[in-house]
């Protein structure tokens, strides 16, 4: 069983979407205003 | 009803509760359980319904139930029956929140002791106390049955050291639920989750490396492994069987269905984001589980043993994989040691991280509806839990384990999830309950989910609950295929689970009459 095109295309498929997702996320996080914290140390 | 939640204990930082939250999604199902699901189902054409799942029912739960867990903080409950008694103001819907209570209960009873093998495993790797000279799959077998006490000689006489590894583990647990929501679960996850990523890491670059371990072999190859994974096979795209499969590993993976992540929200505020924190939560699970879970086990598998033994082993469920299969693999590897203390304390943190999270429903349950310390409510569940694991551990092989796990962690979560979302998105109201998740948030979700939520969600609950009441749950209830000897058993295993459930009922009645009570008093 050889990996093949389509294989690999669905590997790198799967990845994108959860890499891409994930770093979405994370970017959000780190640049809103609220960042690490939560509402009790926004004061 | 007081909407004053500033007595309640308070997460330390978005990153610990994310990371808590993820923690508690994230265990030993995204290593064993999806690279076998992903194989048999298709290979990579298995993606396609998986990510569908992930959008249109893994997501939308994930939102729900982060929604219901703040809003019910609101008015100081950590739990599903106080949730729900706030969500729809009816007498029967602080019961329907018993679910939530039963199943988080029930499975925290057995996951507690098949965590407690993985330590047990890692310390195992590092002192090469499973290693031998020829390993397979039958003294690799007969390992885990000694250690598990089903049969003696093959390396343990007597289930002691698992009983006391178990201890040990149940000990770790409830020091951290004692030590609360700062400084216990989050501080846990701080440090479990970094180092599951970094093991994990380690352990897929290793893989990654491997090429073909024995040259005599070609076609034994890790990159087989990886084709064996992700090359699709389309024609399994019109099985419903393959749809639904990902519908349920979404549904497991995420840790959806269980109360636990409701009672992590409930400790929020208000005007906490929960829109962008769930959505990262269930983003980080997908990493765990798409990149570093589908990159270890199985394409290591196929490296050593080959496609069509893999598929039998993989067949064999996630235990044989990951109990049976690895440790032949880490004698094989140089430095196996090493790399086979990484992966049982890998799956450890991931296991850790998830039986705490069960634990906090009933603690906040006893703490918010009942008025005790977290101490006390610390001590109460230990001893509970501690006495019902005896006959986990005990009766093993009689699959007493099992009929908890169909029962409590796989029916029922279903059941649970279809409750909360037709009474958070229904009776409560899917315009209230869509400004409720995006308030605070630091994203705006898309419309088209409030839809998703009202509609697709329980609609694809239905079906995945219809199905396997039809293909399961009554075949698993007449106890078909069942060998005599383990029907006392199973009947023990359903009574006990019963006895929870009516336990947890009358907890709730109680708790309500107190209230009554002390409100009429007042």
């Amino acid at each position: 069983m050889d990996l093949t095109t389509s294989g690999i295309i669905f590997w790198i498929f799967g990845w994108s979407v959860v890499i891409g997702l994930v770093s979405f996320c994370f970017y959000k996080i780190l640049t809103n205003k609220r960042g690490n914290k939560l509402e009790k140390n926004l004061n | 009803m007081s909407q004053d939640n500033s007595s309640r204990e308070q997460w330390g930082s978005r990153i610990g509760l994310i990371l808590a939250v993820a923690g508690n999604a994230i265990g030993l199902g995204n290593f064993l359980r999806f690279p076998v699901q992903a194989a048999q189902n298709g290979g990579g054409a298995f993606m396609i319904p998986y990510f569908v799942a992930f959008l249109l029912l893994g997501i939308p739960l994930m939102w729900i139930e982060w929604g219901i867990g703040r809003y019910g903080g609101k008015f100081k409950h950590g739990s599903a029956p106080g949730m729900f008694d706030v969500l729809w103001n009816h007498k029967l819907s602080k019961y329907l929140g018993a679910t939530g209570l039963f199943i988080s209960l029930t499975i925290m009873i057995y996951y507690t002791y098949i965590e407690s093998w993985t330590l047990g495993y890692s310390i195992f790797s590092i002192f090469k106390m499973y290693f031998v000279e020829t390993p397979n799959f039958e003294n690799m077998k007969g390992f885990l049955h000694s250690y598990q006490g089903i049969q003696q000689g093959n390396g343990f006489d007597s289930i002691a050291t698992a009983y006391v590894i178990m201890l040990v583990t149940f000990f770790i647990n409830f020091f951290v639920l004692y030590k609360g929501i700062s400084a216990g679960i989050e501080k846990l996850a701080k440090v479990a989750m970094p180092l599951l990523f970094i093991f994990a890491v380690i352990l897929v670059v290793r893989v990654f490396t491997l090429g073909t371990p024995d040259p005599s072999k070609p076609e034994y190859s890790v990159w087989n492994g990886f084709a064996f994974i992700w090359n699709p096979d389309f024609s399994k795209l019109n099985d419903p069987k393959i749809w639904l499969a990902a519908a349920g590993q979404i549904f497991f993976t995420l840790s959806v269905g269980m109360g636990t992540i409701h009672a992590y929200a409930s400790y929020l505020k208000p005007k906490d984001d929960i829109a962008l924190s769930g959505l990262s939560t269930a983003a980080t699970n997908e990493f765990a589980e798409v990149v570093l879970g589908g990159s270890i086990a199985i394409p290591v598998a196929v490296a050593f043993f080959g496609v069509a033994t893999t598929q039998e082993v993989a067949q064999g469920g996630a235990f044989n994989l990951g109990f049976v299969s690895m440790p032949i693999i880490f004698q094989k590897l140089p430095l196996g040691e090493v790399f086979g203390f990484l992966w049982f304390l890998l799956l450890f943190f991931a296991g850790i991280t998830s039986s705490v999270a069960m634990g906090q429903p009933i603690i906040a349950f006893l703490e918010d509806e009942f008025g005790f310390s977290r101490k006390k409510a610390t001590i109460i569940l230990a001893a509970f839990v501690l006495i019902c694991v005896q006959f986990v551990v005990f009766f093993l092989e009689f699959g007493f384990l099992d009929e908890m796990d169909y029962w409590a962690g796989t029916f029922g979560l279903v059941v649970f999830a279809l409750i909360e979302t037709i009474l958070f998105m229904w009776v409560f109201g899917a315009d209230k309950a869509f400004a409720e998740i995006n308030s605070g948030g630091d994203i705006k979700i898309p419309v088209i989910f409030k839809y998703i939520m009202k509609y697709v969600t329980p609609t694809i609950l239905l079906i995945i609950m219809i199905w396997w009441l039809i293909n399961d749950a009554i075949p698993t209830l007449m106890m078909k295929g069942v060998p005599d000897e383990k029907i006392p058993y199973i009947l023990g295993a359903r009574f006990m689970m019963l006895l929870i459930l009516g336990l947890i009922l009358f907890m709730i009645h109680l708790a309500w009459k107190n209230k009554q009570i002390s409100k009429v008093e007042a």
